[in-house]
């Protein structure tokens, strides 16, 4: 598998928030293949420019977190793909 | 002195009279039109995700697009006042001559074929992952863009070689991916490719002249029409979802 740059791992990040709906922070580590650290930075990032936010809901005495993804999210998603079918289109 | 005085239409030897000036500046403006806005996306993308790829590509369409604005400019002639004195006996006229200079004619066709043949090496480079001698390249490309200012065709047969090479990459291309996005941009320059073998012919022959120009366009419009189902694609869906 060729190494991701840091586009493609914010898109990996929303596009398995997206088709989750809401996800919980061990599952997206693993369905965006980061470590836990790394995986922590690019979601900082992500909530601080708005298009990923996070849900706290209390189940069972336990307080869980969740992320869904914003409409800002959904239109970096969109654009990426477009930009990535004018690279494959162009045969870059 | 009216404007239009100043601003003539110079007559090309290979172009006959009546395609000569303005269906000939419409068409290579819509050509630069084209290149440009390719450009600009490329270089958006590049800005977005950072591939390298993409730079080179803007870089390969806008010298391109600026290859077709300079011969664009190749349709303006400067005219300007030449005074002289006539010594007729024991007279002295001095009479007052508008003569014109082809300058721009020149330095427009020079600076035409420069950024053309530069513009489809950059191209090349951009989707073939070639790690040539740039250096050598260079120097091959100036050197072809002197002599074709003695030999006009010389000019259309480097074209036809880099522009073949692009073509047969992307047949490569589509070959592998089966697309139909693919095969539009291979038929594309495919295209430009045939125009510029009917373009050697077209030396004192007018109407191979206008038929590779009307090929050459033909290529264009179909590039643009490519590059708008491109990216018209996912504003057409972004649209779909913004109406839900």
């Amino acid at each position: 598998m060729p190494k991701r740059n840091r586009i493609e791992i914010i898109n990996d990040i929303l596009s398995s928030i997206s088709s989750k709906g809401k996800i919980k922070p061990t599952h997206l580590m693993y369905k965006s293949n980061l470590s836990h650290t790394l995986m922590k930075s690019y979601l900082e990032e992500l909530i601080e420019k708005n298009m990923v936010e996070e849900k706290k809901v209390e189940h069972k005495k336990h307080e869980h977190s969740y992320f869904i993804i914003t409409e800002k999210g959904i239109k970096f998603m969109e654009k990426f793909k477009q930009m990535k079918e004018f690279e494959e289109t162009f045969g870059l | 002195m009216d404007f239009r005085d100043f601003y003539k239409m110079p007559t090309l030897e290979f172009v006959p009279q009546w395609f000569n000036g303005y269906s000939f500046v419409i068409f290579e403006f819509f050509s630069a039109i084209v290149l440009m806005l390719i450009a600009a996306y490329s270089y958006k993308c590049y800005k977005f995700t950072d591939n390298i790829k993409n730079k080179r590509l803007a870089t390969a369409f806008f010298l391109m697009g600026l290859g077709f604005i300079s011969k664009i400019s190749t349709n303006i002639i400067i005219h300007y006042t030449f005074v002289e004195t006539i010594n007729f006996g024991f007279f002295n006229f001095i009479v007052s001559t508008v003569k014109s200079s082809d300058i721009l004619f020149t330095i427009g066709y020079f600076f035409y074929r420069l950024l053309i043949l530069f513009g489809l090496y950059v191209f090349y480079l951009a989707i073939s992952d070639s790690k040539e001698n740039i250096l050598f390249m260079t120097y091959f490309i100036i050197i072809t863009t002197i002599f074709s200012s003695f030999a006009h065709y010389v000019f259309h047969m480097t074209v036809l070689i880099l522009a073949g090479t692009i073509t047969g990459l992307y047949y490569k291309n589509y070959l592998k991916k089966k697309t139909k996005r693919i095969m539009l941009i291979f038929t594309s320059f495919l295209l430009i490719t045939i125009a510029q073998a009917f373009f050697i012919f077209s030396i004192g022959k007018h109407n191979i002249y206008v038929v590779s120009e009307i090929i050459q366009l033909t290529g264009f419009i179909l590039l643009l029409y490519t590059f708008i189902k491109t990216i018209g694609k996912n504003a057409k869906k972004k649209q779909n979802r913004n109406n839900k």
